[in-house]
């Protein structure tokens, strides 16, 4: 359809003229691989929906993603598990990690003494280029053995007696908070990153508005840049969201990997994309694959949104920077 | 440079006596100011005084230091890295850029205008009402009525006292250069600082700005920038010229009473400017 219109629009004295000096096919070369993103996308989707044709029939859809049965010797494959600690965990790992990540985002964009911001900015963005099995390494060496002694048991030990969101028993610490800990981290610098920049796009014009009033500098940042920056942040949220969401290694090194659904946070859990991972090598029949892949299925429809969402909002915020 | 500055401004002050306006109210002076923007020294040696409860003008041609002059009796400057001041402005005869002089408190007692319309993206009523938070607590029905007021002496009340929960953005460029108006005058600044405040208006809404600069005029002391030259001519009671002398920016050429600097103007650069021969 596009290759038609080009041609019609060029017409052919034109498309002579662009034959001779290579523009047509420097065009369609380009426009070939941008096309192949698009397949790519488009054989992903098809091949899982392929895959999963087994698992969808014997359980459909609704039916996979409610049951919270996951028995591979019984044959009996549900998704809500997995689901619920790919949701919890990230959801977590969102609510410990955005405070701190805005907190230096705002640093980094409007407090931070010139001559630091640079090197600064640097050190936060190789947070997120540290490979996930080093996180969850350091999790289970590091971070795993001072939560259960400091968070974990004396936690479940007191309110836990009363709060089912805290009870024990603790064991070795896997669970969901600390999946939740180890993935705050990981998705700090994207947070951090996305905040600096939609603060710093924030128009100068807004901020002087709130200085000639009389304003502080943490009321100009409180007053004017925070809520101008607002749907960028959240768009940047988004994005962190989205990675916790897809985590495989991190999460599956720290969670226990229990397909449980428990009111405890201390409690092993399992994520979808930690799930796959651990059991796809070793499937104990066509059923089991075939469900691993419909999970994959829906893990992949869940970061889609969640992305979408993000993209939305950051691209809103870049949109309208320029305009204003 | 500086002596025959200061000369000058003695001038105008018995020119001002001559015109029945009391001389000595001085509400804002500069003595020997100099703004560098790192090496770059933008304006130079400025001594100027500012009568209580007129509008000065200050014109000139682009990059002539205008803006920067006016940003600095404010401190609006301060945030910039690199920029330092030497020389002192005094309000009421108190040096601002003291040691132990918060800015803060010197941006309550001098408002700004900025040159574009720069509304938050809120109502018409949190606009105005915005400032109040900073000024100390106060009950929601004295709120209301200081915006009421600051709007009502903005020219605008009447043409939004009906919407006042609508966005700001929902104003024309002239309303909204008015809301700016009266989100400034609502926090009762002593001075008004106002940038080319008409520059992005049609000239329906610059009239309407001027008439209203000289109402407030009763009640603030306003320090206008404008490139518009009939603009200075029409509001201002005392024009002082900028220029830049033989590539040196930030020089006061000539300051004195608005008539005569438009009808008998001293120095031939000025004249040269206001007759457009330069500019």
């Amino acid at each position: 359809m596009a290759l038609t219109d080009a041609f019609s629009r060029s017409g052919g004295l034109r498309l002579r003229q662009r034959l001779q000096h290579g523009d047509l096919i420097f065009w369609l070369v380009a426009l070939f691989f941008a096309l192949l993103v698009v397949a790519l996308l488009a054989i992903i989707v098809a091949v899982t929906w392929d895959g999963s044709d087994e698992a969808r029939d014997t359980f459909g859809i609704i039916g996979f993603i409610t049951s919270t049965e996951w028995n591979p010797v019984a044959g009996e494959f549900g998704a809500a598990p997995a689901i619920y600690g790919t949701v919890v965990s990230s959801m977590i790992a969102l609510a410990l990690a955005a405070p701190p990540a805005i907190m230096i985002g705002v640093f980094l964009s409007d407090l931070c003494p010139d001559r630091l911001r640079a090197p600064l900015s640097l050190m936060v963005e190789l947070l997120a280029a540290i490979p996930s099995v080093v996180y969850g390494m350091w999790g289970v060496f590091v971070l795993i053995p001072f939560y259960r002694t400091f968070i974990a048991s004396p936690l479940s030990e007191t309110v836990g007696e009363y709060i089912p969101l805290f009870a024990g028993p603790v064991a070795v610490g896997r669970g969901l908070l600390v999946a939740g800990m180890i993935l705050a981290i990981m998705i700090l610098p994207t947070i951090a990153a996305v905040s600096r920049d939609v603060l710093t796009v924030v128009p100068t014009h807004q901020k002087e508005a709130m200085l000639a009033l009389g304003a502080t500098r943490w009321e100009v940042i409180r007053h004017a840049q925070l809520p101008y920056a607002r749907a960028g942040i959240v768009g940047g949220m988004m994005l962190g969201l989205g990675r916790a969401l897809g985590e495989t290694m991190a999460a599956l090194m720290v969670i226990g990997n229990m397909p449980r659904i428990e009111a405890s946070l201390f409690q092993p859990a399992t994520t979808a994309a930690a799930q796959i991972a651990s059991q796809l090598p070793t499937t104990e029949s066509d059923l089991h694959a075939s469900s691993l892949i419909l999970m994959a299925l829906v893990l992949f429809l869940i970061t889609l949104v969640a992305n979408s969402i993000a993209r939305l909002l950051v691209w809103n915020v870049s949109r309208q920077s320029g305009g204003r | 440079m500086s002596e025959d500055i200061t000369g000058q401004s003695r001038r105008i002050d018995v020119a001002a006596a001559q015109s029945g306006i009391e001389a000595e109210s001085i509400k804002l002076r500069t003595r020997d100011l100099n703004v560098f923007y790192g090496s770059f020294r933008a304006i130079r040696d400025i001594t100027l005084d500012f009568p209580t409860m007129q509008i000065s003008a200050l014109i000139g041609s682009s990059g002539s230091g205008k803006s920067t002059l006016l940003r600095t009796l404010n401190r609006m400057h301060d945030a910039i890295p690199g920029t330092s001041v030497t020389g002192q402005v005094l309000l009421d005869d108190q040096p601002i850029y003291g040691e132990d002089v918060d800015p803060i408190m010197v941006r309550r007692r001098i408002g700004m205008v900025f040159q574009r319309p720069n509304p938050f993206e809120k109502s018409i009523f949190d606009n105005v009402a915005y400032g109040l938070r900073f000024v100390g607590k106060m009950s929601r029905t004295e709120k209301r009525d200081r915006v009421e007021q600051a709007l009502k002496q903005a020219g605008l009340w009447k043409e939004v006292q009906d919407r006042l929960d609508s966005s700001a953005f929902s104003l024309s460029g002239g309303q909204q250069q008015r809301l700016c108006i009266a989100r400034a005058i609502a926090v009762e600044p002593e001075v008004v600082l106002m940038d080319e405040p008409t520059s992005a208006l049609d000239p329906i809404a610059t009239q309407n700005v001027e008439e209203l600069m000289r109402e407030l005029s009763e009640k603030f002391t306003i320090i206008v920038v404008t490139h518009n030259m009939q603009q200075a001519a029409r509001v201002s009671h005392t024009t002082a010229y900028m220029t830049m002398d033989d590539d040196k920016s930030g020089v006061v050429v000539e300051v004195g009473p608005t008539g005569r600097i438009f009808t008998n103007p001293k120095d031939p650069r000025t004249e040269d400017y206001i007759t457009g021969r330069i500019g």
